[in-house]
């Protein structure tokens, strides 16, 4: 059931309805109500990994309640670990088994060995990544003496399987959701209508830019072998927009869902291509994952802290896990590798928190230096994504081997693209505007209710008319 | 919460009547487009047909019989509603609603091949040709059968979403904007436009007629139902390139079965899949399908045939 479909739009109202109206404030029956429709969502996409679901929840919930209650530091540590292995494990044989066993495979095969491991004919769990690493964060927060474990079933299941965030984040943290499952939620008009204008502003990511882009992009990189120099570019920057405004589309509707329930999710993006430099891109791509590997991998393995060669050493550690944490494939290991190439030098003559705030505040241009920082930053970032896209290391090199030919001085060619590029700019500038918000369409400062409404519903009709053809969600696979 | 649910009725009572608008706006403007798409069936809907004869069947259907032609030699009126893509299990559909909005016909030449026998499909090639009329009652009862969900048929707009160019046609044909008429069709007959080069010939490694009990038996119905109502049928396999035709699996089966149905339901059946035109790559665009001088051939001889069989008297 994708957030775009017409089932969620006949999921979520009965829901909605259900929790304010049924339940009647009961904040266990309300709670109740969100999990079992979140284990419907998950079941609507394979019912079978229900039960994957259901024992990472039961193992993250006990081995919490242990660690909790263990006597000694070294019991401690051996539930923990166990929660930590066997998690890391299901994602092990899911996702990657099939990519070690053929990479090790190969790499006997090169030495002059013959191996054949096998591969397993599985289909991955849609989420496992995101609900793995809740799960994770529960038990190592436990661990940390962060949180108390929580003792009731029911309110830690919905932390874990919360429908909006369930398929592909915002990867939550306890501290963050726990409290607020735990509270009692009352309707609230003005955040309400935020949630709903929230949920518009994706949909219009997601439907208009996302799946449009994903045309053009399917064409430019299915045949980029005959394509010019110029319209490859175009087509790794039709690629930047198409996997952010399907991620942060994703993501908006996911906040702007959980709002409409009094529920708060972690930011995810903070319009991430007006930043000035990589580890400003970084605070604003995938917040919550970054802050994930920040807080429990980064800080844990000593951070920047013991000297030069250790910072070195993490920050590969940091990118590389990222990479490798979106997909089993040589291409994402080499796009983080590149991110922790263009980090690096920042980290080490310490200028990776020169740009915390954002950028031209107070301003409604940048000036020449912000513009020139922003559009080089957007670039590199735009190279990257090319290894992320393509199929394989060999074919993202030849792409941008033929990306620098001659032809790249001359007009890209994108059939029937005009009218899209109008609407690629709107996004652009509209989101200029709004930087200093939340999301793009937060005008909750226009007090003519009128101008709001006919934005929304232009909004609306330019779903209707430039809407594309249904595409999933790209961080769904992951 | 009133407020919330008050304005939220607004907003939706917006959005459906908008949704209500764009879908009249399209739907009216497609019919009156002469594109390929929507042609006929936009002259089946408007009862402009009125055939003596009707052409039915696929591709090979609508781009090998020259209704022109066919008039010309008989001295008939006749239409091609050849729907390309599909086994009979559509071109049956598309029929019914031709017998809903025509006077039936006195000849149906139905165009017979390995396709035509295969399993029941769902409307998948250009499946928009039917939106502007979705709300006929017999496609809207007909067509969840054939793959449109029940919110393209039930709900305003949901069809067109995605199909930006089917939803610009519409708009500017209503406004006035433009008139559409891209690859028009005479009388449904669309002859194909593509040169020869054998590629295609090439990668074909065998044709395996399919004979879907299932739309055999539809067939059959449909023979029966032409002969309670005094239509007559003539059954028609059109040329085939001869290297093709070569490779083409279960001939006598498939010879078999046509020919039983022919004795059974006393329908002719006319096979030119032998005919000299097939010895020739120059009436060929690809392996099974005719050009425009091959389509032209073939129609003389078949209205000449039919003409020799007085098959209208």
């Amino acid at each position: 059931m994708f957030f775009n479909s017409i089932d969620f739009a006949i999921f979520f109202p009965i829901v909605f309805i259900l929790y304010w109206f049924v339940t009647k404030g009961n904040l266990r029956l309300q709670n109740i109500l969100l999990l079992v429709s979140s284990y419907f969502f998950y079941a609507c996409w394979d019912w079978r990994f229900m039960f994957l679901l259901i024992f990472s929840t039961l193992l993250d919930y006990f081995t919490g309640i242990k660690i909790h209650e263990a006597i000694n530091q070294r019991k401690k540590m051996f539930w923990l670990w166990l929660s930590i292995g066997v998690n890391l494990g299901f994602l092990g044989v899911f996702k990657y088994y099939n990519f070690f066993a053929a990479s090790f495979a190969d790499g006997l095969s090169l030495l002059g060995f013959k191996a054949n491991f096998g591969t397993l004919q599985v289909i991955l769990p849609v989420g496992i990544s995101f609900y793995t690493f809740h799960g994770l964060s529960y038990v190592i927060d436990l661990y940390k003496n962060r949180i108390k474990p929580e003792r009731n079933f029911i309110d830690y299941s919905l932390f874990v399987s919360f429908f909006p965030l369930l398929v592909a984040g915002p990867i939550e943290r306890a501290t963050h959701l726990l409290p607020q499952i735990l509270k009692k939620r009352e309707f609230d008009y003005s955040r309400a209508v935020d949630g709903l204008r929230q949920i518009l502003w994706g949909l219009f990511k997601k439907i208009v830019i996302a799946d449009n882009c994903a045309t053009y992009v399917n064409q430019i990189f299915g045949s980029y072998e005959t394509q010019s120099g110029s319209t490859l570019l175009l087509g790794a920057i039709l690629f930047a927009f198409q996997i952010y405004c399907d991620f942060s589309g994703y993501s908006d509707i996911a906040l702007g869902t959980a709002r409409l329930f009094g529920i708060e999710l972690l930011r995810n993006f903070a319009f991430p291509y007006f930043s000035r430099d990589i580890a400003e891109f970084w605070r604003r791509w995938h917040i919550s994952l970054t802050t994930w590997f920040r807080d429990y991998l980064y800080i844990p393995l000593g951070g920047s802290r013991g000297g030069k060669w250790q910072a070195i050493r993490n920050t590969f550690i940091i990118f590389l896990v990222s990479g490798f944490w979106h997909g089993a494939n040589w291409t994402f290991l080499a796009w983080g590798t590149f991110h922790a190439l263009l980090f690096l030098p920042l980290l080490l003559l310490q200028r990776n928190r020169k740009n915390t705030n954002s950028v031209a505040e107070n301003r409604i241009l940048p000036n020449l230096k912000e513009l020139i920082q922003m559009i080089s930053t957007f670039l590199l970032v735009v190279f990257g994504w090319i290894f992320f896209r393509a199929e394989t290391i060999g074919k993202a090199l030849d792409y941008i081997a033929r990306l620098f030919e001659k032809s790249l001085f001359t007009i890209p060619k994108v059939e029937g693209a005009n009218g899209f590029y109008l609407c690629l700019l709107s996004i652009i500038l509209t989101e200029w505007v709004q930087r200093s918000k939340k999301y793009g369409l937060q005008i909750d400062m226009i007090s003519s209710q009128a101008i709001r409404w006919l934005i929304y519903l232009s909004i609306v009709v330019l779903i209707l008319f430039f809407g594309g053809k249904s595409e999933t969600f790209i961080y769904f696979q992951f | 919460m009133k407020k919330f649910i008050i304005k939220l009725t607004l907003f939706s009572i917006l959005f459906v009547s908008i949704s209500y608008l764009l879908d009249y706006i399209i739907s009216t403007g497609l019919k009156h487009t002469e594109e390929y798409r929507f042609q006929s069936w936009n002259d089946i809907i408007d009862s402009k047909i009125n055939a003596d004869i009707l052409i039915m069947g696929n591709s090979r259907a609508f781009s090998h019989y020259s209704p022109q032609i066919l008039d010309s030699v008989l001295n008939i009126n006749s239409y091609n509603i050849g729907i390309g893509g599909h086994p009979f299990n559509v071109q049956h559909l598309k029929y019914e609603l031709y017998e809903r909005h025509n006077i039936k016909p006195q000849l149906i030449i139905q165009n017979i091949d390995f396709a035509t026998f295969s399993p029941h499909v769902s409307i998948l090639h250009e499946r928009e040709q039917v939106f502007p009329y979705i709300n006929d009652s017999l496609l809207k009862n007909q067509l969840i059968n054939f793959g449109y969900s029940g919110a393209e048929l039930y709900l305003p707009f949901y069809r067109y979403f995605g199909y930006q160019m089917v939803i610009k046609n519409g708009i500017f044909e209503y406004l006035g904007l433009k008139h559409y008429n891209f690859q028009p069709a005479y009388k449904g007959y669309r002859p194909e436009q593509g040169k020869w080069d054998g590629s295609e010939l090439n990668k074909l490694s065998k044709i395996e007629p399919l004979m879907d009990e299932t739309t055999i038996s539809l067939f059959e119905n449909y023979l029966a139902h032409c002969k309670k109502f005094n239509i007559k049928v003539v059954m028609v396999n059109t040329p085939i390139y001869y290297v093709a035709s070569q490779k083409l699996e279960n001939k006598k089966k498939f010879n078999d079965l046509i020919i039983g149905i022919s004795k059974k339901y006393n329908v002719p059946y006319l096979d030119y899949t032998n005919d000299s035109i097939c010895l020739d790559t120059v009436n060929f665009s690809v392996a099974v399908h005719l050009n425009k001088k091959g389509a032209e051939i073939f129609s003389k001889k078949l209205a000449n045939d039919l003409n020799a069989m007085n098959i209208l008297k």
